[in-house]
């Protein structure tokens, strides 16, 4: 019996394969957008997570400080308390050219080897001894894949770029096996040769350790001021958290494009059971129960599940790929550098898509399935029933929609109800719209009915498709509403991403109000230099500058997550660059000026729950700081937050001329190229990135857009299954009417009258979805700025309409529609639709 | 025991928000072997009454038994398994399955009670005069062929019960006597009960019994009469 309804059903697939190729494009698209960001996300965890590990080795303990440690406190260490210490070195290098790809350098004793880097000395020890390693100038072992990248062989010399400038290494062994992603862009070196490399004689990057508790408190007690304490667990748990919300933020954006996807497939699967409704109550009349109908109706979406899953998988991991590329640019961008750029595809991630994927559709699957088995069996050779959307449907819709709404404004209002409570506020406000869109619907068509009234026969086509509307949104009414949701969710985050943009760039200006910047230039990430005294000298006495305005930033840790203090001089002109979230701006900066008080940022007063006047503990280098808040002002240079501090209170007293980036405000009608001319004479060496305002606009915005492009991705993305989505609606709208169409010619009505007649439909479906879908988008995108990413990230957007993106809507919309109706058009100019057979006499 | 007896059958439908009595308190039976065909005007309530006694709609008051068993008190279920094993349906406009074969088209009742397929279909065939048109699909056929069809469907598996709902509705005239001839023959040999709703007054002359059905209620000999 199921290999003749399969039969019959899969000849009916056949005859009509518009409706569930589309349906299966949806799925597919959904869910590669899903898997894409998944693969993505966890790769990107993984890689960074990767690198972390083998950075902290296998000890217990590690003591750093600001900048580099003398080899002689490790030295003492040993010496006075007898505890098994080591050297690490940890620094970046470019490999080939200062474009090169970035390498991880670890430097270690290579003594001591077995017990703190256990994995770079177990392998194959064949080739190569310890002696090669200390002994061997500019001595290496170099992952494989990275000599394989290169072209470079055991015992050949590499050219890489330090902080230092060009150099060589010498390579002795390849580093681990081919595809291991943890030696992934590694070198190792001993720690003299690292030191002779990087020009650092005698400094250390820290120091590890392998302690018990005692030791770690007796450790603790002997450090000098400067230097911190941590262990291997403090450390990985404050790297852990570092990108969350960067994360989160992606999978949510991919399971926006998922359920546009899963709508579209609700929608195709709603009229391809529209479609057999006759075929499957005539199996009913003979004999097949309802349970055995949704049984092969269960395994029939389980098949397309499978199928979509497959592809969609498939597609996943090519657009995991590209995707990957762009996301761990951003990752080091925001967050530090991790070279590693590995994808990882786990059996993990593939079981989640696969569940969400059949998951979903089942989910969908189930409200047409539940319609169709509840369809009485007398329904058989008549025709085919409309769900007519009675007033007492519209009521209830509005009563839940405005319920809905409620919840929304409920949980949107409370920010006790965090991240979680922001989605589910934006799902509530995406629900709500979806149920008052065929109501909608069927309201503006009847009010335009009414206004064309009875007129002549040219007016009776867009009446008749005006009644359609208004009659017929029991068929309609979720094609329509998943349309305005796909259509309203590339508007909300096109607008998202928008605000973004254009807050960024207010806040850049603003911000960046110096003539110009200098700070010490460096061909590789991660190297903490500071401009030297003498350079600060001369500015300070060049009388065409009026100002200067120095910056250094610092690692703390403050309740385990990393936040980045910096110490800065701030002269008026470089103050006027900060607004403030809360308090006064006069108060906040006398209490910057004070000692004991600070300048938190606003994603850090949002995470912390921190507000001006209360305190603030931070990990620093110098041991454990409690400050007070003097005022919030926003920031979007980093999530995790920031802490700005008077360089005097933290630098002491004529520190002032010192730091890492120099902030230059010249004298009015200063030459600023003549200045910076006289700058590079002054100072050849070290080598300086001199950049005026305009450069260092472009410059941080150019970081922006790179943190963009993934949201842009996606939201095309978004864009193509909507796309889809619409394409696949209207189609299926316009087959589903056939019937109709013989029978128009049965009764008279022209192919031109035909024609016009499908046309106004697609084009009205068409226009009220694009329509609809704006205040629903704008709605949407107030919801992901005030909601998700102020709780996320802890930024405030200012919601800015962009007037393209408004009519980008109902152009899609239209164009989508435009295209559906071409087939259908076709068919009618070559001839179809045009025997009279009637709609009963339709199986 | 007769074959279907129906008891004080009620039955109406809410149209316009009113409730609109259709079948008003029907009492009938049909013996097995038997012809019996309904009358009345279009509207007047007879598929109403058909699709009662095939388990497809349910009843507001009265009893149907089917052979001695209750019938109308089923679930659904029930009903569906009765219908698939003892009752064959014919309609007006065919209902056969688009995307099946005429033979696939026959072999449906078969497969869904389990039945060995044997020589049935091709056996069937010859019978309805149809030999060579096993593998057409219904589109492919003419309306006479197609109602010929769907007779053979409805007998391939050897119901005691026939429902025919207007099998001539829509057919010419010539294809109308030669399906009916068929019907009748096929019925008589296998011994089948039928039941034949019609408005055509001129085949009322073959069956065994003719009622006709007036504004819901029945006239004329609601038992077979017993020579």
């Amino acid at each position: 019996m199921l290999s003749l309804v399969l039969r019959a059903s899969g000849r009916h697939f056949r005859r009509h394969p518009w409706l569930p190729a589309l349906a299966l494009l949806g799925m597919v698209l959904g869910v590669a957008v899903v898997m894409g960001v998944e693969v993505t996300n966890q790769s990107a965890r993984d890689n960074f997570r990767l690198a972390n590990e083998r950075l902290l080795g296998s000890a217990t303990h590690r003591i750093e400080a600001e900048g580099t440690i003398p080899e002689s406190l490790l030295t003492s260490l040993v010496t006075e308390l007898g505890v098994s210490a080591a050297p690490l070195i940890n620094r970046y290098l470019r490999l080939g050219d200062a474009e090169g790809p970035v390498l991880q350098l670890l430097a270690f004793d290579s003594l001591q080897a077995s017990r703190f880097r256990p994995d770079a000395v177990s392998g194959d020890r064949r080739e190569w001894g310890l002696g090669d390693l200390i002994l061997t100038p500019g001595a290496a072992l170099v992952g494989v894949d990275t000599l394989d990248e290169s072209g470079t062989e055991a015992g050949s010399p590499l050219p890489v770029v330090s902080e230092s400038g060009a150099r060589q290494l010498r390579v002795i062994a390849p580093l681990g096996e081919r595809g291991d992603a943890r030696y992934a862009r590694l070198v190792l070196m001993d720690i003299g040769q690292a030191q002779v490399l990087l020009d650092l004689p005698g400094r250390l990057d820290a120091i590890e350790l392998y302690l018990s508790k005692a030791e770690a408190r007796r450790v603790q007690a002997w450090l000098p001021a400067g230097t911190r304490l941590e262990t291997a667990d403090e450390q990985r748990a404050a790297s852990q958290g570092l990108s969350d919300a960067l994360h989160l933020n992606l999978s949510a954006l991919s399971l926006l494009a998922m359920v546009v996807g899963l709508f579209l497939a609700y929608n195709c699967l709603s009229f391809s059971l529209l479609q057999r409704q006759s075929l499957f109550a005539q199996l009913r009349t003979i004999g097949l129960t309802r349970r055995e109908l949704a049984g092969y109706l269960v395994l029939e979406l389980t098949l397309l599940g499978i199928l979509g899953a497959l592809l969609g998988g498939l597609l996943g991991s090519v657009l995991a790929e590209k995707l990957l590329v762009l996301v761990t640019r951003t990752l080091n961008d925001l967050y530090g550098t991790s070279p590693i750029e590995r994808l990882q595809l786990g059996a993990a991630v593939i079981t989640k898509c696969a569940v969400v994927t059949l998951g979903g559709l089942l989910l969908v699957g189930w409200g047409p399935l539940r319609w169709l088995l509840g369809q009485p069996v007398r329904e058989a050779g008549s025709q085919v029933s409309l769900a007519r959307d009675t007033n007492r449907k519209a009521t209830r819709r509005g009563w839940m929609a405005a319920l809905m709404v409620a919840g929304a404004v409920a949980l949107g209002s409370w920010p006790g109800s965090g991240l979680a409570g922001g989605y589910l506020a934006v799902t509530l406000v995406l629900l709500a719209s979806a149920a008052l869109v065929p109501p909608l619907t069927a309201a503006c068509c009847r009010i335009l009915g009414r206004s064309l009234g009875q007129r002549q026969r040219p007016a009776l086509m867009l009446q008749m498709a005006l009644r359609d509307g208004d009659r017929g949104t029991g068929r309609s009414g979720v094609a329509l509403a998943a349309l305005v949701l796909a259509i309203a969710t590339t508007l909300g985050m096109g607008t998202m991403i928008g605000s973004f943009r254009l807050t960024l760039e207010g806040w850049l200006q603003q911000r960046l109000n110096a003539d110009l910047y200098v700070a010490p230039l460096s061909a590789v990430p991660g190297a903490d230099k500071v401009l030297p005294p003498e350079l600060w000298q001369w500015l300070a006495a060049e009388p065409r500058v009026q100002a200067l305005a120095s910056f250094r930033g610092f690692q703390t840790r403050l309740a385990g997550r990393h936040v980045e203090l910096i110490s800065a001089r701030l002269p008026p002109p470089a103050r006027a660059g900060y607004r403030f979230v809360a308090g006064d701006a006069v108060a906040a900066w006398e209490g910057f000026d004070r000692p004991g008080q600070v300048l938190i940022s606003e994603p850090l007063a949002i995470h912390q729950g921190l507000a001006v006047g209360e305190p603030v503990t931070l990990t620093t280098p110098r041991g454990t700081r409690v400050f007070e808040v003097a005022g919030i002002y926003y920031d979007y240079g980093s999530d995790n937050g920031r802490v700005l501090i008077n360089r005097r209170h933290w630098e002491g007293e004529g520190s002032d001329q010192a730091g890492r980036v120099a902030g230059v405000y010249l004298q009015a009608g200063a030459d600023i190229t003549a200045f910076i001319d006289a700058l590079r004479l002054a100072y050849p060496e070290p080598p300086l990135r001199i950049t005026p305002t305009q450069g260092a606009l472009e410059r941080s915005m150019a970081i922006f857009e790179r943190t963009f492009a993934v949201t842009d991705v996606l939201r095309l993305l978004a864009v193509m299954v909507a796309f889809a989505g619409m394409l696949a609606a209207v189609l299926a709208l316009q087959l589903e009417r056939q019937a109709e169409l013989r029978l128009y010619h049965a009764l008279g009505f022209s192919p031109g009258e035909r024609l016009r007649l499908l046309l106004y439909q697609a084009l009205l479906i068409g226009l009220i979805a694009g329509l609809l879908a704006i205040p629903t988008g704008l709605v949407l995108a107030w919801g992901l700025i005030h909601w998700i990413q102020l709780r996320a990230f802890g930024w405030s957007l200012a919601w800015s309409v962009q007037p393209g993106l408004l009519l980008q809507a109902p152009a899609l919309a239209l164009l989508a529609s435009l295209l559906a109706f071409a087939y259908p058009a076709w068919r009618l100019v070559r001839g179809g639709y045009s025997r009279a057979r009637l709609m009963r006499a339709e199986a | 025991m007769e074959l279907l007896e129906v008891n004080a059958l009620h039955k109406s439908f809410v149209q316009a928000e009113q409730q609109v009595p259709v079948i008003r308190g029907v009492d009938m039976t049909l013996a097995a072997g038997e012809v019996v065909v309904l009358l009345g005007r279009s509207g007047g309530g007879k598929s109403t009454l058909l699709n009662l006694m095939a388990g497809i709609e349910t009843p507001d008051s009265g009893d149907i038994r089917f052979q001695g068993e209750p019938f109308a008190e089923l679930d659904d279920r029930g009903r569906t398994l009765i219908r698939r094993r003892r009752i064959g349906v014919i309609f007006q406009f065919f209902n056969l399955v688009p995307t099946l074969t005429v033979a696939e088209n026959l072999q449906l009742p078969l497969q869904l009670n389990r039945q060995p397929l044997g020589g049935r279909v091709d056996a069937m065939l010859e019978a309805l005069g149809l030999v060579g048109l096993g593998q057409r699909f219904p589109e492919q056929l003419s309306g006479g062929e197609q109602q010929r069809v769907a007779i053979g469907r409805a007998l391939i598996h050897s119901p005691p019960l026939l429902l025919a709902d207007e099998p001539t509705g829509s057919l010419d005239a010539s294809s109308a006597e030669q399906v009916v001839k068929l019907l009748i023959e096929q019925v008589r040999v296998g011994g089948h009960g039928l039941l034949l709703v019609t408005h055509n007054a001129e085949l009322a002359a073959l069956g065994d019994r003719t009622l006709i059905l007036e504004e819901g209620r029945l006239k004329g000999a609601p038992e077979r009469k017993l020579s």
